[in-house]
């Protein structure tokens, strides 16, 4: 079973994924889609069933699609369809953390400007308007007042398309910092604090980066991020409030150069291993027993032990 | 009257220089005589770019001459077109 990256754009994580793969022995094909067509096209002439494909195109929606497409016949992605689909939309991950009792900033959604300037006028000014769909902080606005919610809306309601469901978040005073963590195989690996003087703390809008320390209570919320989301990689945006930590935004694509020299994890190399992992078929049980950053070889061992045990594993 | 002797600087072997390289991986890995360079015309001001031989789909480079962002669009032979704008739905 071949592990392949499939891409668009070659930013600087997907040529770190590259270079991870070579360093730490593990078969990488990548991929790039150019102008392949898919659905029994030629784009997957080269596939085996049983491939893992590590999804890293620069759009969501080509990633989510494509996710769609393999899961169709059978193949794995990373992430799956589902994780990619919920980590989308804002909306869709609002209303999942609201199901599983996660603390985020409180939310509501409109399809009209009316219901729009009545929900902001619920959550109290500030608000900030997001679009359901995004990344890089595009298109945030914030609203201090009901006149600037009006115009917000009024633009976003001539952009039309997905625009026209608003989206609006009570504004989190954060104390000039946002937090990005990073989940891979379901463990909470390491954390940043993204520091800006604007209020938009995203490092793609230059903003500075600072280790943040794995407490219990925000590896807790991590912890529990994961119960209910799943996912192979995630990255997830977290605000710390004077009630506690709280989750801002889920990312199933993180963009991590800005995080691994400060945090000192080889974020490449440990979703690569992970994804070794899964392109071996370890068993779900196997699976646990390896620890992101564990060399392949050991962890093989470990896969090997279970399998010979075939479904009860020993392994402590 | 004190004559300083000047150091000759003793160039590095091509094993040394490989093994220096492959401590920091990523492009510079390779040995200098494997590093071949293409050129490639950039689609805006026609101006003439250098590229390394082992440049990779979806890479951007950037035109000396008129400063356009390009991507690179096909191998053989090397192709590239202005990289686009970012898009509604790019990033993580």
């Amino acid at each position: 079973m071949a592990l392949r990256m499939l891409y668009t754009r070659l930013r600087v994580e997907e040529k770190l994924l590259a270079q991870a793969a070579e360093r730490l022995g593990i078969s990488l094909s990548m991929h790039h889609l150019g102008e392949d067509f898919w659905g029994g096209g030629e784009g997957e002439e080269s596939f085996a069933p049983g491939d893992l494909l590590l999804l890293r195109c620069i759009s969501h929606g080509e990633n989510e699609l494509l996710a769609s497409h393999f899961a169709s016949r059978g193949w794995s992605t990373v992430n799956s369809r589902e994780v990619m689909a919920c980590c989308g939309s804002k909306g869709e991950t609002s209303i999942l953390l609201e199901s599983a009792g996660i603390p985020q900033p409180a939310f509501r959604f409109a399809f009209s400007a009316e219901g729009a300037l009545k929900a902001a006028q619920d959550l109290g000014y500030p608000v900030v308007f997001k679009p359901l769909g995004g990344s890089w902080g595009r298109l945030l606005a914030k609203a201090d007042t009901p006149e600037v919610a009006e115009a917000v809306i009024e633009h976003k309601m001539q952009l039309g398309g997905q625009h026209r469901s608003l989206y609006i978040q009570e504004y989190v005073e954060k104390e000039g910092f946002d937090v990005r963590a990073f989940i891979i195989g379901g463990e909470p690996r390491c954390a940043i604090r993204r520091y800006s003087e604007h209020w938009i703390t995203n490092t793609a809008r230059g903003g500075r980066a600072e280790r943040q320390p794995l407490e219990e209570e925000l590896e807790n919320l991590l912890h529990r991020v994961y119960d209910v989301l799943g996912g192979d990689f995630l990255a997830v945006d977290c605000f710390a409030t004077s009630s506690g930590w709280m989750v801002n935004e889920i990312n199933d694509g993180g963009e991590f150069r800005n995080s691994i020299d400060i945090t000192g994890v080889d974020i490449p190399g440990e979703l690569l291993e992970h994804c070794h992992a899964l392109a071996e078929g370890f068993p779900a049980k196997c699976r646990k027993h390896i620890k992101p950053g564990e060399a392949i070889k050991r962890a093989s061992r470990k896969a090997a032990a279970c399998r010979a045990e075939e479904e009860m594993c020993t392994l402590p | 009257m004190w004559v300083v002797p000047r150091t000759t600087p003793v160039r590095p072997s091509e094993d040394e220089l490989a093994f220096f390289y492959g401590l920091f991986g990523g492009e510079a890995r390779k040995k200098k005589e494997e590093i071949v360079m293409a050129n490639v015309t950039c689609v805006v001001c026609e101006g003439t770019i250098s590229v390394a031989s082992d440049v990779m789909e979806g890479e951007l480079l950037l035109c000396p001459d008129c400063g356009t962002e390009l991507e690179v669009v096909g191998l053989s032979p090397l192709r590239v077109q202005e990289a686009p704008e970012v898009q509604e739905d790019w990033g993580e």
